[in-house]
């Protein structure tokens, strides 16, 4: 399976937001959560909603909405909470506080270049297998997809640093163990 | 930081699906989505707006629990 053709085309439309983060902040914005699963396994499964690490709240926003997006106006929205109106079966959400508590290795970052200039950057294979497997150490259920998730990312994961991920797993609690 | 173009990875992880008999049915897709259960008050509200949007324009929404 791949991307669905409209989440391609929100990814692009996103990362021409990035670019202009980056500009102007030095760094790009990080895809994290299930969205962040879904690009690194093609489409395994699908989310509906994008969650943002960018610490700059008033820079997103001027990016976002001068690349298209629109920021949700309803009451008791998240704050940060967007959308583009060509792609409404999406959101874009910004998270609060620091990438995985400043605990990843930010030159393990993953840069995805699409078509054309832009890109989109996701944490390494090795901290988002940490943290689904760090998540499910606080769920413990045997059918848990969190577990699910950090299996199928260590399968088919490029190029994996070993020590590094067991390190990292260590760090957020998990269980190295379960992934075989 | 790591580069590596959508169309290498593409082919890396398709490969590896393979290797591995991985199939995207809708079975494998259902164990690996969120359930719900964890999910906060604000991010089940934000999904159902999200839903709601694609509704109200025509479109396929994204399957998911909240």
């Amino acid at each position: 399976m791949s991307l669905p053709e409209d989440f391609s085309g929100l990814l692009q439309r996103a990362a021409v937001a990035f670019a202009a983060y980056e500009a102007s902040a030095g760094y790009s914005p990080v895809i994290v959560g299930g969205s962040a699963i879904a690009i690194q396994t093609l489409g395994a499964f699908m989310s509906g909603d994008l969650d943002l690490y960018a610490p700059n709240d008033d820079l997103l926003e001027k990016c976002l909405v001068g690349a298209g997006f629109k920021r949700e106006d309803r009451q008791g929205r998240l704050l940060g909470a967007y959308y583009h109106p060509d792609y409404p079966a999406y959101g874009i959400e910004a998270i609060s506080g620091q990438l995985f508590d400043g605990r990843s290795d930010q030159d393990r970052l993953l840069r995805i270049t699409l078509d054309g200039d832009e890109a989109i950057t996701t944490p390494s294979f090795e901290d988002m297998i940490a943290d689904r497997l760090g998540q499910h150490a606080v769920d413990r259920s045997p059918d848990s997809p969190l577990l699910q998730q950090a299996r199928l990312l260590f399968r088919v994961a490029v190029a994996l640093d070993l020590e590094y991920l067991k390190r990292r797993v260590a760090e957020e609690g998990g269980s190295f163990e379960l992934l075989d | 930081m790591i580069t590596i173009s959508m169309a290498k990875l593409r082919e890396h992880v398709e490969a590896r699906k393979r290797e591995i008999g991985w199939v995207d049915d809708d079975a494998s897709t259902n164990a690996l989505r969120n359930k719900g259960g964890n999910r906060t008050p604000e991010k089940r509200a934000s999904l159902a707006r999200i839903d709601a949007r694609a509704i109200a324009a025509g479109k396929k929404t994204t399957r998911s629990y909240y």
